[in-house]
């Protein structure tokens, strides 16, 4: 008799628990959460802000790692295989596209975060390229949300309305870094607003805030068109440091610091400090989010060139 | 005497014996009852359980509140001190989606809505409001300023008219670095307390 009522109590311990999961949809999807694979340390953030802890969100690049020279483990295959979407930044940041060739080997949904941006185009050596830094101003960074939102919200229908109240805030956050970035330079004048930088990412956070940027290597640090360091451009650098007075240049957190070093030293300038490009900082760093990001670079730009 | 007592210790012992079949046949079958026992415990206690929480969210002191929509004629006009552009920070749930540059809002349904640059000091008028109920209404007013002027608190004035009259009149105001995103709440009186208070009670 004990048995028997030790069954039936389990049963019916049991019983609810399952209607009640079969009601909502919420605590059935997190028993197993949809894990999203990101391309980079800025497209984790911004996905991490929009799903918060209802998808499992995974990076492939370290903080501090190289998107244009990176090259995918057995370990990031693995990953990718694990992944219910894969997103990747597009405009061939991701060198070789290595994202897109890893969650097509995986067969995987891929989402270019950078769709619907308005690319700046460079020319270098008769070639044309799109610059892939477009999350250098908020208001780029407003697209790259927008598109993980609708991209998580086919993906997990059920959780829609949680990741468009939670995009809905992230975006006005964005919004207040935009505005408060233009509050901040305006301490510097326009004619003393130069950007010397080890490669080319610069270029969108320039334009939108008024700075003239300079760079000794191309827009990728890898070996595309237009890529790496030439001396013409070198020469160029270290001129415009000279004419323009400049008064200090930076080095980047994911790239070799020696050029810009030995650059400073050349034209008799100091080294204004390092700032966040291509990855972001390391968890527990002030740059570790895209907002905390913008705000060092800035403060570090700021404190060099007033 | 001696068989006498034979017999009756034979038939106690037969008498014995039947009931332990008995008794052994009775555990088997009760045995192979077990399960449907236990499935028809759980079903009493699960109809128990669904019965209480049934009664539970009946008894739960909720009761829905209908709404009378209320009589007249209402309009809006909307003044903005500044400005309006589309929202280049405006989430955009599909891809066709154009950002709203100013939307105005009545008990949560949209009543205008701008997609296009708003010089500021125009006023825009939305007619024929069919969302103002009888009671508490809240309204929604939401602008963009352009990126190079958010650093300033801008301001909006909001009319409402029922029947040519005007029945509220507010200023919104946004602080730095973001857009203008405020609320509004006013009473709307059923038409015959208007009327009463028209002639004088």
């Amino acid at each position: 008799m004990a048995k028997l009522l030790v069954i039936a109590a389990c049963l019916a311990l049991m019983a609810p628990g399952a209607s009640h999961a079969q009601e909502s949809p919420r605590t059935d999807f997190m028993a197993r959460k949809p894990l999203l694979v990101c391309s980079t340390t800025q497209i984790a953030d911004f996905t991490r802000q929009i799903v918060g802890d209802r998808c499992d969100v995974r990076c492939i690049l370290a903080p501090g790692a190289d998107p244009h020279t990176y090259m995918p483990t057995p370990g990031d295959a693995q990953l990718t295989l694990k992944a219910d979407l894969c997103l990747q930044n597009g405009l061939h940041l991701e060198g070789k596209n290595w994202m897109a060739a890893l969650a097509r080997d995986a067969g995987k949904p891929l989402v270019t975060c950078t769709d619907g941006i308005k690319p700046i185009t460079l020319e270098q050596g008769g070639e044309k390229v799109n610059d892939p830094h477009s999350w250098f101003t908020p208001r780029n960074a407003a697209v790259y949300v927008n598109n993980i939102v609708r991209a998580v919200s086919e993906l997990d229908p059920a959780g829609k309305w949680e990741y468009e109240a939670r995009a809905r805030l992230y975006l006005q956050q964005l919004r207040a870094l935009d505005s408060w970035i233009r509050e901040q330079f305006n301490v510097i004048p326009p004619h003393k607003r130069i950007l010397v930088t080890s490669h080319d990412a610069f270029n969108y956070f320039a334009e939108e805030y008024g700075f003239k940027n300079r760079a000794p290597v191309g827009w990728s640090t890898g070996v595309e068109i237009g890529a790496g360091m030439t001396p013409e451009r070198r020469i160029q650098v270290i001129d415009s440091i000279r004419e323009f007075g400049v008064k200090a240049v930076f080095v980047e957190t994911s790239v070799n610091p020696k050029l810009v070093r030995e650059i400073a030293t050349d034209a008799g300038v100091k080294v204004g400090g390092k700032l966040y490009s291509d990855s972001m900082g390391e968890s527990g760093s002030a740059g570790e989010t895209y907002i905390g990001m913008m705000r060092e670079n800035v403060l570090t730009i700021i404190g060099a060139l007033r | 005497m001696v068989e006498v007592l034979g017999e009756g210790v034979g038939e106690d012992l037969l008498t014995r014996r039947s009931s332990l079949i008995l008794t052994s046949l009775k555990a088997k079958r009760y045995q192979a009852m077990r399960p449907v026992l236990a499935v028809c415990v759980c079903f009493v206690l699960l109809g128990g359980l669904a019965l209480f929480m049934s009664s539970k969210h009946e008894g739960s002191g909720f009761r829905t509140v209908e709404s009378k929509p209320a009589v007249g004629g209402f309009s809006l006009e909307i003044t903005p001190s500044f400005t309006v552009e589309p929202d280049p920070f405006a989430l955009r749930t599909s891809s066709g989606e154009q950002p709203a540059a100013l939307i105005v809002k009545v008990n949560g349904r949209e009543v205008l809505r701008r997609e296009d640059r708003v010089e500021g000091g125009a006023p825009l008028v939305a007619q024929n409001i069919t969302e103002m109920i009888e009671g508490e209404n809240e309204l929604y007013v939401e602008a963009n300023p352009p990126l190079d002027q958010a650093n300033n608190a801008h301001a909006i004035r909001a009319k409402v008219v029922r029947d040519g009259e005007q029945i509220a009149d507010r200023t919104l105001w946004s602080e730095p670095g973001v857009k203008l995103a405020a609320t509004f709440r006013i009473q709307v009186r059923p038409q015959e307390e208007k009327r009463k208070d028209r002639h004088g009670r």
